[in-house]
């Protein structure tokens, strides 16, 4: 245990000297901020008011984290639970970015929320069980966790805990099952959060199907990031990977694309149905309704056919653009909703902008996300087998 | 369209919905197709109905 906990400590000695300045400039910057955020409160850092009380880092950080951190579920479950072990070497980069991208968001809950401390009343003191929110809160609590074990059996590779590795290995089927019904539960809660606010949020995105549509969406979400975060990683950690994961590279992404392409479909057609329903037609010939079109054409209907094409023609490039376009579609999805869409009726004094300070504290947040992400890939077995467990699979 | 009751309005939606459930199921097929037309051309055996 003390080996591994010396060996853990001198990497990250080590990995703050290969921090550059600037990076760290920015840190002390984001730090500087935080203290001003817990010191001062919200009013000092945030534009948030009585009309705005969710701004960017809800907005942003939140609904885009958990909806691109998707990628972990879908992953591990056409893996372990669907049998489609081409995808073996995506799961635990995915995993990866799913665990980093939900405790970052937890982090920077921390943030936006009055009272940080008590965080743990949902848990402890005060549950509400009737509450959307509350769902919201015990499933994220319980899946990090999922993820965290998830995770966990790479840094016990690395630390060389073999029994401990053994142990959490032997729950991986169990784990991934409980991962998806969880994902299941709160990627759909967290659109029905906006249900009450049928008066707030434009037509054209309020619909009773919200928690269908935030559920659908975060599939394709999460296979678009797990393409967009593989392209970078072959940009940058190249020779970190061994020739299986190279090999395999192409075969994932094609079948990825397909998958996404076809859930992007359904996505599209649900949508249009949202339509139907609320009969919000005549909407679609206003200011909004050409925003809602730009988002809705630009962002799923274009990459659904890029992939589509890519994954017939088996052309990578395409799909990575594609899923570039699919994660940014789904930024732009979940602002939209958030922020933009809602309160359309409000006059533009009283909208929201967010503050700078809110601005860095988002990329604060996600700054720290991928500089635990490049620790852990340069030192752990993320893209390569651990030599000792080649056959553990 | 102007409605004057909740029936007029769901008579109206709903089959609207129908309709265009007919014609997403019909697109959804030939997407189907369409994305999954090469993909035997990967396996041993080459493309499908070439098999001898």
């Amino acid at each position: 245990m003390k080996a591994g906990l010396n060996t853990l400590i001198a990497s990250l000695k080590e990995y703050w000297g290969e921090i550059g300045l600037p990076v760290k400039a920015f840190l002390a910057l984001g730090a500087f901020v935080t203290v001003l955020r817990f010191t001062m409160g919200l009013a000092t850092v945030t534009n948030l008011s009585d009309n705005n009380p969710w701004g960017i880092w809800i907005g942003f950080d939140l609904l885009c984290g958990v909806a691109l951190a998707a990628g972990g579920y879908t992953t591990s479950a056409a893996c372990y639970i669907f049998g489609m072990k081409k995808y073996h070497g995506a799961v635990r980069p995915a995993i990866l970015t799913a665990f980093l991208g939900y405790a970052m968001v937890v982090f920077a809950l921390h943030y936006d929320l009055g009272h940080p401390l008590r965080l743990i009343y949902p848990f402890a003191v005060s549950s509400g069980p009737t509450s959307v929110l509350f769902e919201v809160g015990a499933c994220v609590a319980t899946y990090l966790t999922v993820l965290f074990l998830e995770f966990s059996i790479a840094p016990m590779e690395w630390l060389g805990y073999k029994t401990v590795r053994s142990t959490i290995h032997y729950m991986t089927l169990a784990l991934t099952i409980f991962g998806v019904v969880l994902s299941t539960l709160h990627q759909s809660s967290l659109g029905a959060l906006f249900l009450l606010a049928p008066g707030k949020l434009h037509p054209l995105w309020w619909s009773p199907y919200l928690p269908v549509f935030f559920f659908v969406s975060s599939i394709f979400a999460g296979m678009s990031m797990v393409i967009v975060e593989g392209t970078l990683s072959h940009r940058y950690f190249h020779d970190k990977m061994d020739d299986d994961h190279l090999g395999a590279s192409s075969a994932i992404i094609t079948g990825f694309a397909k998958a996404a392409s076809f859930v992007m479909a359904a996505y599209l057609a649900l949508k249009v149905i949202g339509l139907a329903y609320g009969d919000t037609w005549h909407y679609l010939g206003t200011g909004w309704g050409l925003w809602f079109l730009f988002e809705l054409l630009g962002f799923v209907a274009a990459p659904c056919v890029m992939y589509a094409i890519g994954a017939r023609e088996k052309n990578t490039t395409l799909i990575r653009w594609a899923a570039l376009l699919g994660v940014l579609g789904i930024v732009l999805n979940r602002l939209n909703v958030s922020l933009i869409a809602f309160n359309w009726q409000l006059p533009s004094a009283e909208r929201y902008f967010p503050s700078i300070f809110e601005i860095i504290v988002s990329a604060f947040v996600i700054t720290i996300g991928v500089l635990i992400f490049r620790f852990v890939v340069t030192r752990m077995p993320i893209f390569y087998e651990h030599p000792d467990y080649k056959e553990a699979h | 369209m102007e409605y004057f009751t909740q029936q007029d309005f769901m008579t109206h939606t709903k089959g609207v919905i129908y309709f265009l459930m007919i014609g997403i199921l019909v697109c959804y097929v030939c997407f189907w197709l369409y994305l999954s037309a090469k993909d035997n051309d990967d396996q041993p055996g080459g493309p499908a109905g070439h098999h001898h």
